[in-house]
């Protein structure tokens, strides 16, 4: 059974009045353990489509399916705890709590879970110690660079150990070394640790770690393609 | 919290409001009891068995008041009462008139009480001369003219003269020193400093020109019999003054315990009163917080998205933000406290020292619990409105707010 599967989705934004359409008629499904990306360029409508599959954003028309259950039948609260426990969220500009530190960043979702709270130490240091920043633990997240604030904003996603993470252009404000770090770090999420992986970007070299590109153009559905060169983690080819 | 911390100015500004509102409520209500206190002290001082009756109807409104000087009290009533087949529970009964005048002596003139009493007065009223002597029955039976002091009164007409043998004048009369009260203090119920006594038939032939009288003190052999005292006297009055409806009695009867409650009364009307004033400060407060957390929620509107992210759910940051604000007039609430509390203990002082009161400092659990949960509600009731705005943000709008 496919993790996620959507038919005919369809977003229309309305303002005064005005209809514009984000999304027409997009079906797709991912599998468990997959590492997508979604690519197009800006308008195609590919951000939308990361958020309404995050649960971020509601969709106009269509079927949207997570684990073979309608999403229609989650209650709001149902759909809080559903991001919180099985999605991550990664996004371009990190959104971290400034003037909190790294721990109180990462520990965030744990907040809004129903993990106890003695548990939620070692829950953070292990999701640090999975992006190889342990050392940055006291620090106040404004005071990191753009490349460790963006692996903050991973540990923070994998701190509840979800199923799924969204990343929405994760290496879009950084510059290529740090930019490559993070992809690592996201394609390892997938291999080693066998998440999936719905990655949005508008690189083509950054979208070359997934293992399946979607290409959107004017919110439609352009192409979908298994990769055939991919990047994998550690390589020296340098965009 | 860590927002609230990082506007540390702004945020010392807009609980101010609430600290200054609270402050005064406490410090309203403090000093309110305080003067309670004093008032009951006094009143209870005269003794549960005591009973007065004044002319008139009781007071149900400002405009009854004028009834106050009304002449229905007669010497007839007071022989009426005196007869044991009339009030046989009456353990003694004092007629008193009462007015202003102003009294000579010498070249010094002073505005002054005068209090015609008989000699019983120095028995309900626990009055001892600091120096001669008070009135005596033969004083009363002979209308004689003679005249004991308050303090002020000395002070003001003989300065540093012995009174003593001293003759006053007031209204043409002369009227003979022969007694001089203590300084009694202006926290005194029934302030003797500033008044003389005469006996009442002296001051009804002499100086008033009346034949009535404006109260009747009397008291009942024991408490007990206080009940059946009243009663005794309203029927004897009553037949005395041909009234067969009660609801139309020209006179009324106040027992202590009826004028405690009635002090009572009046200092909680007036607490309160003010206190109500003080509360507008407090709306005032109210809407600094509403505004500062309006602000908030917006300048804070990608945390608010974020949090949704990452598994918030609306009523989590309802939640946050409602504490927030409760956080924020709470600990105005006890800085608000803190100073009431040492602004009334600083009045207290003042009014002991100064004033010669003998004041007490009294600060209630009913006064912090109050400014407590005043803080409190007010934290709920204008943090309500942001924090809902907070919650109902769309969660991918509120990440792309800039």
């Amino acid at each position: 059974m496919p993790l996620i599967e959507i038919k005919d989705l369809e977003k229309i934004y309305t303002t005064d009045g005005v209809k514009t359409p984000a999304l027409e008629g997009v079906s797709l499904s991912i599998e468990p353990g997959e590492f997508l990306a979604i690519m197009g360029p800006s308008g195609s409508g590919k951000s939308t489509l990361l958020h309404i599959l995050g649960f971020l954003d509601d969709y106009t028309k269509g079927e949207y399916r997570l684990d073979g259950k309608i999403i229609d039948n989650y209650s709001k609260e149902e759909i809080a705890q559903i991001r919180n426990q099985k999605m991550g969220f990664i996004f371009q500009s990190f959104n971290l709590l400034p003037r909190a530190t790294v721990f109180e960043n990462i520990k965030l979702p744990l907040i809004y879970s129903q993990t106890p709270e003695k548990k939620w130490v070692n829950l953070v240091i292990e999701a640090i110690s999975s992006v190889g920043l342990s050392h940055r633990l006291d620090y106040e997240a404004s005071r990191l660079s753009g490349g460790e604030k963006q692996r903050v904003a991973i540990a923070r996603a994998l701190v509840n150990n979800p199923q799924v993470i969204f990343a929405d252009e994760p290496t879009g404000n950084l510059d290529s070394k740090s930019g490559q770090i993070i992809m690592d770090i996201i394609q390892k999420l997938s291999i080693d640790q066998k998440r999936t992986v719905i990655l949005v970007t508008h690189e083509t070299y950054t979208s070359e770690y997934a293992e399946r590109i979607i290409t959107l153009k004017d919110g439609r559905m352009n192409s979908d393609r298994k990769v055939t060169e991919r990047h994998i983690a550690g390589d020296k080819f340098h965009k | 919290m860590s927002a609230l911390k990082t506007h540390k100015s702004r945020t010392a500004l807009t609980i101010l409001g609430i600290v200054i509102g609270v402050a005064s409520v406490i410090l309203v209500m403090s000093v309110g009891e305080g003067a309670e206190r004093l008032i009951l002290d006094q009143v209870q001082g005269l003794g549960s068995k005591t009973i007065a009756v004044l002319p008139g109807r009781q007071p149900t409104g400002p405009s009854d008041f004028a009834q106050l000087f009304s002449d229905s009290l007669t010497e007839r009533d007071m022989q009426l009462l005196k007869r044991k087949e009339n009030a046989p529970t009456i353990a003694r009964i004092m007629p008193v008139v009462f007015g202003g005048e102003t009294a000579f002596y010498g070249s010094e003139t002073y505005r002054l009480t005068i209090f015609g009493a008989t000699d019983l007065l120095a028995q309900i009223f626990d009055l001892k001369p600091e120096r001669g002597t008070f009135l005596t029955e033969e004083d009363v039976r002979n209308q004689s003219s003679v005249v004991i002091i308050g303090d002020e009164v000395r002070e003001k007409l003989f300065g540093f003269v012995d009174p003593i043998g001293q003759r006053i004048r007031v209204k043409g009369r002369s009227l003979r020193v022969i007694g001089i009260l203590p300084q009694q203090g202006t926290g005194s119920l029934f302030n003797f400093d500033q008044m003389i006594i005469i006996p009442y038939t002296t001051a009804q032939q002499y100086i008033f020109g009346i034949k009535y009288f404006h109260r009747f003190i009397i008291e009942s052999e024991s408490e007990e019999s206080l009940a059946r005292t009243v009663k005794d006297i309203e029927t004897t009055l009553r037949n005395s003054h041909g009234i067969t409806d009660p609801d139309k009695d020209d006179f009324y009867v106040e027992t202590s315990a009826e004028l405690i409650e009635r002090f009572g009364v009046i200092t909680q009307i007036l607490t309160v009163l003010l206190a109500s004033i003080a509360a507008i400060s407090l709306l005032v407060g109210g809407i600094g917080i509403m505004n500062i957390m309006l602000v908030s929620v917006t300048e804070r509107t990608r945390e608010i998205g974020l949090r949704k992210a990452v598994g918030a759910t609306d009523k989590d940051i309802l939640k946050q933000f409602l504490l927030e604000a409760v956080i924020l007039t709470i600990v105005g609430g006890i800085i608000g406290i803190l100073i009431g509390a040492s602004l009334s203990f600083m009045s207290s002082l003042v009014i002991k020292y100064f004033i010669g009161i003998d004041w007490v400092f009294t600060l209630s659990g009913t006064a912090i619990f109050l400014g407590l949960s005043i803080s409190a509600a007010i934290g709920i009731v204008f943090g309500l409105y942001p924090a809902r705005q907070a919650s109902l943000k769309n969660p991918i709008e509120a990440l792309r707010h800039e």
